[in-house]
C-alpha cells in the first residue's frame, strides 16, 4: 500500500490549500498570498523607482479595462497602506469608437463611485472634432493605431492640465512592455528601444511625467487579481486593433511565456540593459515650442496631432500613409 | 509539416528550415522582366523584394561576403567598406556596359571578385571563379586599396604591408578558424570563404609565403581552420520519432558528418578541418586558455559546485560528467524551458571549444556561418533569455583576450569573432547554393520546408515538441514576418548591432583601442560575456515569492560580502563557501543551470521535481566546466584581493538594492493583512 500523498499546500504561507498557480513562476499560492505578493511587487515598484512624493496629484490613465481597474484599486491600497500621501484621481478618455468605448465608459463611472475618486472624461471630438470612428473611416485600418495613439498622449495631458496634475500613471503591464520591445526590434525602431522600458517617461511635448507601476506586473496575473478580487472592468479588445503590427509581437510573446514564463521579465530585463552606440551628438535637442495652431507645447510648429489632423482635414491622410 | 520539422531537431543554431526551391522564382514581382542592377539581363532571383539575374545576384553576395569579412579584419572600416562597395558596383557596371558595347573588360573588381567574368558569356548558374586578385589589391588606380596596418590592435599578428621589402621585419600572418555546422549555410560559407580568398590562404605545409611572395602574388592569411564541433544536438534529433530519409538533412548526421568533412576536404585542399566536440570544452585543460596562472594563481583543486535550489559552493572534487550526460544524452522527453536551457549551454560550451582551439592554432579571427535570418531570431531569443548585456557577444563582432596566448608569446593575444554573412538572408543562402549546384552529399532533392505559419503556436497539432523551444520559435517568427515584410532578418539584426555596444567597449574606444577587447575572465564565468551584476536583488524585487512570517523573524538580509563570498554561510559538509551567483554569472546562465540541474535529477530518477517550482526535493548537483570553476574562482580571489589592498569595497550593493532588500520584502504581517483584506476573501478557508 503506497503511502498518501502529502497535501499540497501553499507555498508561501505554508497553511493554506492552494487555489492558484502563479503565471510569473508557477508557484502554488493560495488567494490571500497572491494577493499579497501582487501588492508587494507594485510597492516595490513604486518605491524602487521613487515614483511619487508625498502630496503629489496623480491621475490614474482609467479606460476601463483590467489594467487601469486594478492599477486604480492597488494605486488606492498602497496609498492608504503605507501612507503615500498622494491624491488619486481617475482620467479617461473617450475616443470615440462605437461599440468599444462607450462601454468601457460606463465601467469607468462605476469605477468613480466604487473607489471614490473624482473622475473627468476627454474626448477626442471635444478637443478635435474627430471621433476614431470617423478617422477609420477616412484613413482605413491600416494606420489607424497611429492616429489613435498621437492623439491620446496629448488628450492625457490635456486632461492632466486641467486637473492640476503633478503625475499620470498608466496601466502598461509587463507584457505591454515586452511586446513594445519586441515591436521596436522588429521595426527597427532604434530611437523607442532607448526609452521604451522606462518607467517614467516625460518630453518636451508632454511635459507631465508618466509612470507605470503595473511595469513588472503580468497580464494574466492582473486579470486573477481582478478575477479574484471581483474587480468591476470591462474586458474586450479594441475593435480596430486586429490589424496592428503589434500583433505579430503580441503572439510571439504569448509563445514565449507558454515555453518559459520567465521570458517576460526577461525581456524587460534586456531591454533596461541595453546600452545604445550613439553618441552624444547624435541625440538631438530640440527647443520646446509651441503648436501654431492649437498652442499645445510641440517640438516644431506643429504639434503632432495638428499635422495628422490637417492630414484629415485636407483629405490627404489616406494618400500619404498609403 | 516539413520532413525536417518533424525530425524534431532542437539544434538552437539548426537553420535547416530554409525557404523551399518554389521560393527562388516565386517571388518576382509580377512587371519586373529585367535585373535590378544590369538591366540586360532576365530576372531570376528575387532577394528581399530586389530581382536580379543570377549573376548579379552572385556577385552581390559575393561582394556582401567579403566586404564584411575585410571590415572585420580590419582591412578597412565600415564607411571605407561602403563607398568600396560602392565603387565596386559602379565599376562592374561601367564594365558591363563596355562588354555590351563589345569593348574590353578589365579583369579584376575592387572587390576581388573577377568583375568581368559575372557577365562574360560565363553560363546561368555556373560557378564564377575569382580573378587571381590578393586579398586587397595594391594595384587599383587609385591606391585606396593598399593595405594598411591590421587595426586588429591587440593581435601581434599583423599583415605586412603590401609590397613590403625584404629588409622589413616579418610579422606572422593571420590565422583564421572557420567555424561550421553539417547545415546547407555553412556549404555556402565555404564556398563563399574559398571563393573570395582562395589565392591569398597560406596552404598546409607551406610555412611561410615565400613561394607566393616569388610569384607576385603574396598571401595575406595564414592558415585557415575549419572547425565542426559537435556539440551534442543530434542526439535530440535521434530521439525523435519521426524522421524520414529524404530529410534534407539526414546526411549529416552522426558518422555521415565524417564523410562530409571528408568531402569538404577534398574540395577546398587549402583549408585543414578539424572536428572538436563539448568533450573539449569540459576539459580540464582549456582552462588555462582562460584563465592563467601566472597572472593570479588560484588553488586549481578547488572547483565550483552547482548545488540543488541554485547555490554556487566550493568543491574540493570534480564532477562534471552529470552536466556532461544531460547535454550529450538528454532523457527523452524534457519540458520546453529544459530544452531551451540545455541548448543555450551547448551553445556556450561550443564558443569555449571554439576559442581554445583558436588559441591552440594561434588563430587571430574566429568566423562563424551566421546569416541575417539568424542573428535576428538569435536576438529574439537572446532577449527573451534575459541577454540583453550580452548581446554584443551573441550577435557582435567581439574581440576575446585569451590569456593562454599572453603567455605563450608574451603579448595580449586575442581572438575576433567576425560573421561575414551578417547581411546576408538565408533565402538568399539558399538561393546562392542552388545557383552554384551545391547541395548535400547525397541528397538530390530539394528539402521540404513549408511556410511556418503564424497560427501553429506550441500547442497546435503540427508543431513538434522540440519546435517549442525559444529558438524555433523565434526563427518561426522571423520567416512570418519575412513573408510580408521581406527585410526583417536584415533590420532586427542591424538594430541589434546597434544596440548591442556594451561599456566596455566605448571604454576601450575612448582609450583609443579601434575595436575594444576585452580579457575572457571579466565577464560571466561561463558564457564569458560581460553582464551586469546584482541581478539577484532585481529578481527578487520584482518577484516576491515569500512573505515575513512574524515581525520578530524579519532580519534584514546581511549585504553580501566584497568579492561575494560570505565566510560565514557554511553550507555543506565539505565546509565549503557560498558564492553568490549575481556575481560571477549572469541572469541567464544562472537561471539554465538551474534548469540543467533539474534535468540531471530527472536523469538521475533521485527526486522529483515539484511543479511549484521553488523547491526541489533532489540531490542533484555538479561541478561546472574547470574553465568556468577557474574563472569564478580567480575573480574571487582577485576581488578580495583588491578591497585588501586598495582599501576600496568592492561589488557592494548600492543604497537602492539594499533598500529593495529590506523593504521589498516588508509587508504587513499575516494577522492585519487578513483583517484589511477580510472584505475581499472568497468563501472560507
Amino acid at each position: 500500500m503506497s503511502a498518501p500523498k502529502p497535501k499540497r499546500t501553499c507555498a508561501v504561507c505554508g497553511v493554506k490549500k492552494p487555489s492558484l498557480k502563479r503565471p510569473k513562476n508557477g508557484t502554488m499560492v493560495c488567494a490571500e498570498c497572491f494577493f499579497a505578493i501582487f501588492e508587494t511587487e507594485i510597492h516595490n515598484t513604486i518605491i524602487a523607482a521613487k515614483l511619487f512624493k508625498r502630496g503629489d496629484k496623480v491621475a490614474v490613465a482609467a479606460s476601463g479595462g483590467k489594467d487601469s481597474t486594478v492599477l486604480a484599486h492597488v494605486l488606492k491600497l498602497l496609498n492608504a497602506r503605507h501612507d503615500y500621501g498622494l491624491d488619486l484621481y481617475l482620467l479617461s478618455i473617450d475616443e470615440g469608437i462605437t461599440g468599444y468605448r462607450d462601454d468601457s465608459l460606463e465601467t469607468v463611472k462605476r469605477n468613480e463611485k466604487q473607489y471614490e475618486l473624482p473622475l473627468l472624461i476627454v474626448s477626442y471630438e471635444e478637443l478635435y472634432g474627430w471621433s476614431m470612428d470617423a478617422i477609420v473611416a477616412e484613413v482605413g485600418l491600416k494606420n489607424n493605431c497611429t492616429y489613435c495613439g498621437v492623439l491620446r498622449r496629448q488628450a492625457l495631458d490635456r486632461g492632466a492640465t486641467r486637473l492640476k496634475v503633478d503625475h499620470i500613471v498608466t496601466g502598461h503591464n509587463a507584457d505591454d512592455i515586452a511586446e513594445t520591445v519586441l515591436m521596436n526590434f522588429l521595426r527597427g525602431d532604434f530611437a523607442r528601444l532607448q526609452r521604451c522600458t522606462q518607467i517614467t517617461t516625460s518630453s518636451s511635448s508632454s511635459p507631465i511625467p508618466r509612470s507605470k507601476p503595473l511595469k513588472f506586473a503580468y497580464e494574466k496575473e492582473i486579470v486573477m487579481y481582478a478575477y479574484l478580487k471581483k474587480l468591476d472592468y470591462f474586458s474586450t479588445e479594441c475593435s480596430y486593433s486586429p490589424n496592428a503590427y503589434r500583433g505579430n509581437a503580441r503572439t510571439f510573446l504569448k509563445e514565449l511565456e507558454a515555453v518559459r514564463p520567465q521570458a517576460i521579465l526577461d525581456i524587460i530585463y534586456s531591454g533596461e540593459t541595453f546600452d545604445i552606440t550613439s553618441s552624444k551628438s547624435d541625440v538631438e535637442t530640440t527647443v520646446p515650442q509651441t503648436c501654431t495652431r492649437c498652442g499645445y507645447m510641440s517640438s516644431g510648429a506643429l504639434c503632432k496631432a495638428c499635422l495628422l489632423l490637417e492630414g484629415l482635414e485636407q483629405g490627404t491622410a489616406r494618400i500619404k500613409l498609403s | 509539416m516539413s520532413a525536417r520539422q518533424a525530425a524534431g531537431c532542437s539544434n538552437e543554431d539548426d537553420d535547416s528550415d530554409l525557404p523551399g526551391k518554389e521560393s527562388l522564382e516565386g517571388r518576382i514581382a509580377p512587371g519586373v522582366t529585367t535585373c535590378f542592377r544590369c538591366k540586360k539581363f532576365p530576372a531570376t532571383v528575387s532577394a528581399r523584394s530586389v530581382h536580379f539575374c543570377n549573376e548579379c545576384f552572385l556577385f552581390s553576395v559575393r561582394v556582401r561576403f567579403k566586404t564584411n569579412l575585410n571590415t572585420g579584419m580590419g582591412q578597412y572600416s565600415a564607411g571605407e567598406a561602403k563607398e568600396k562597395r560602392i565603387r565596386a558596383d559602379r565599376k562592374q557596371t561601367l564594365r558591363d556596359k563596355t562588354a555590351r558595347q563589345g569593348g574590353k573588360a578589365d579583369a579584376g573588381g575592387e572587390a576581388g571578385i573577377t568583375g568581368s567574368d559575372v557577365h562574360n558569356g560565363a553560363p546561368a548558374g555556373s560557378t564564377v571563379q575569382t580573378g587571381e586578385r590578393p586579398l586587397a589589391s595594391s594595384s587599383a588606380p587609385n591606391g585606396n586599396e593598399q593595405m594598411g596596418t591590421n587595426a586588429h590592435a591587440s593581435s601581434s599578428n599583423d599583415h605586412s604591408p603590401e609590397g613590403s621589402t625584404s629588409s622589413q621585419p616579418r610579422v606572422p600572418l593571420p590565422n583564421i578558424l572557420l567555424a561550421i555546422e553539417p547545415s546547407p549555410v555553412s556549404l555556402a560559407f565555404l564556398d563563399l570563404f574559398n571563393d573570395s580568398f582562395a589565392d591569398v590562404i597560406t596552404p598546409p605545409g607551406d610555412a611561410t609565403d615565400e613561394t607566393a611572395r616569388r610569384r607576385g602574388r603574396p598571401k595575406k592569411i595564414g592558415r585557415v581552420f575549419v572547425v565542426y564541433v559537435d556539440d551534442g544536438s543530434d542526439a535530440e534529433r535521434d530521439n525523435a520519432n519521426e524522421y524520414s530519409l529524404e530529410d534534407w538533412r539526414r546526411s549529416f548526421v552522426g558518422d555521415e558528418v565524417n564523410s562530409l568533412l571528408e568531402q569538404l576536404s577534398s574540395r577546398y585542399p587549402q583549408l585543414t578541418f578539424l572536428r572538436s566536440s563539448l568533450d573539449d570544452a569540459l576539459s580540464p585543460s582549456v582552462a588555462p586558455t582562460f584563465c592563467s596562472q601566472t597572472k593570479a594563481p588560484w588553488d586549481t583543486s578547488s572547483h565550483v559546485k552547482f548545488e540543488k535550489l541554485g547555490h554556487l559552493t566550493r568543491a574540493t572534487t570534480s564532477n562534471t560528467e552529470p552536466l556532461h550526460q544531460i547535454l550529450t544524452s538528454p532523457p527523452p522527453s524534457l519540458s520546453r524551458t529544459h530544452r531551451t536551457s540545455l541548448a543555450l549551454l551547448r551553445r556556450h560550451l561550443r564558443r569555449i571549444a571554439l576559442l581554445s582551439l583558436c588559441a591552440h592554432n594561434s588563430a587571430s579571427y574566429l568566423v562563424l556561418a551566421c546569416t541575417a535570418s539568424r542573428i535576428s531570431a538569435r536576438t529574439l531569443a537572446c532577449l527573451a533569455q534575459g541577454r540583453g548585456w550580452s548581446l554584443a557577444d551573441d550577435i557582435g563582432e567581439p574581440e576575446i583576450r585569451l590569456e593562454a596566448w599572453c603567455d605563450r608569446s608574451g603579448e595580449a593575444g586575442s581572438v575576433r569573432m567576425l560573421r561575414p554573412l551578417k547581411e546576408i538572408t538565408d533565402h538568399e543562402i539558399w538561393s546562392y547554393l542552388k545557383l552554384q549546384g551545391l547541395t548535400a552529399a547525397d541528397s538530390t532533392t530539394a528539402p521540404e520546408s513549408s511556410p511556418p505559419s503564424s497560427e501553429a503556436g506550441p500547442f497546435s497539432s503540427g508543431a513538434s515538441l522540440a519546435h517549442s523551444t525559444l529558438p524555433a520559435l523565434s526563427r518561426r517568427l522571423i520567416g512570418t514576418l519575412t513573408a510580408g515584410f521581406p527585410s526583417t532578418a536584415t533590420t532586427v539584426s542591424k538594430t541589434a548591432e546597434r544596440v548591442a555596444v556594451s561599456e566596455w567597449w566605448l571604454e576601450e574606444k575612448e582609450k583609443g583601442t579601434p575595436h575594444g577587447s576585452r580579457a575572457a575572465g571579466d565577464g560571466c564565468g561561463l558564457c564569458l560575456s560581460p553582464f551586469r551584476s546584482r541581478w539577484l536583488a532585481w529578481n527578487a524585487a520584482h518577484t516576491v515569492d515569500s512573505l515575513p512570517s512574524a515581525p520578530s523573524s524579519d532580519q534584514p538580509l546581511p549585504p553580501p560580502a566584497p568579492g561575494g563570498v560570505q565566510p560565514n554561510m557554511v553550507s555543506s559538509v565539505e565546509q565549503s563557501l557560498e558564492i553568490e551567483p549575481d556575481n560571477v554569472l549572469c541572469h541567464s546562465c544562472y537561471s539554465a543551470l538551474l534548469d540543467a540541474a533539474k534535468v540531471v535529477s530527472i536523469q538521475a530518477g533521485t527526486g522529483t521535481v515539484s511543479s511549484g517550482g521553488s523547491s526541489s526535493k533532489t540531490d542533484a548537483s555538479f561541478t561546472l566546466p574547470p574553465y568556468s570553476s577557474a574563472l569564478i574562482l580567480r575573480r574571487l580571489l582577485l576581488d578580495s584581493t583588491k578591497e585588501c589592498t586598495d582599501g576600496v569595497v568592492v561589488n557592494t550593493p548600492s543604497e537602492e538594492d539594499e533598500r529593495m532588500l529590506r523593504e521589498g520584502g516588508t509587508v504587513m504581517s499575516r494577522d492585519a493583512l487578513r483583517g484589511e483584506v477580510a472584505e475581499w476573501l472568497i468563501g472560507a478557508d
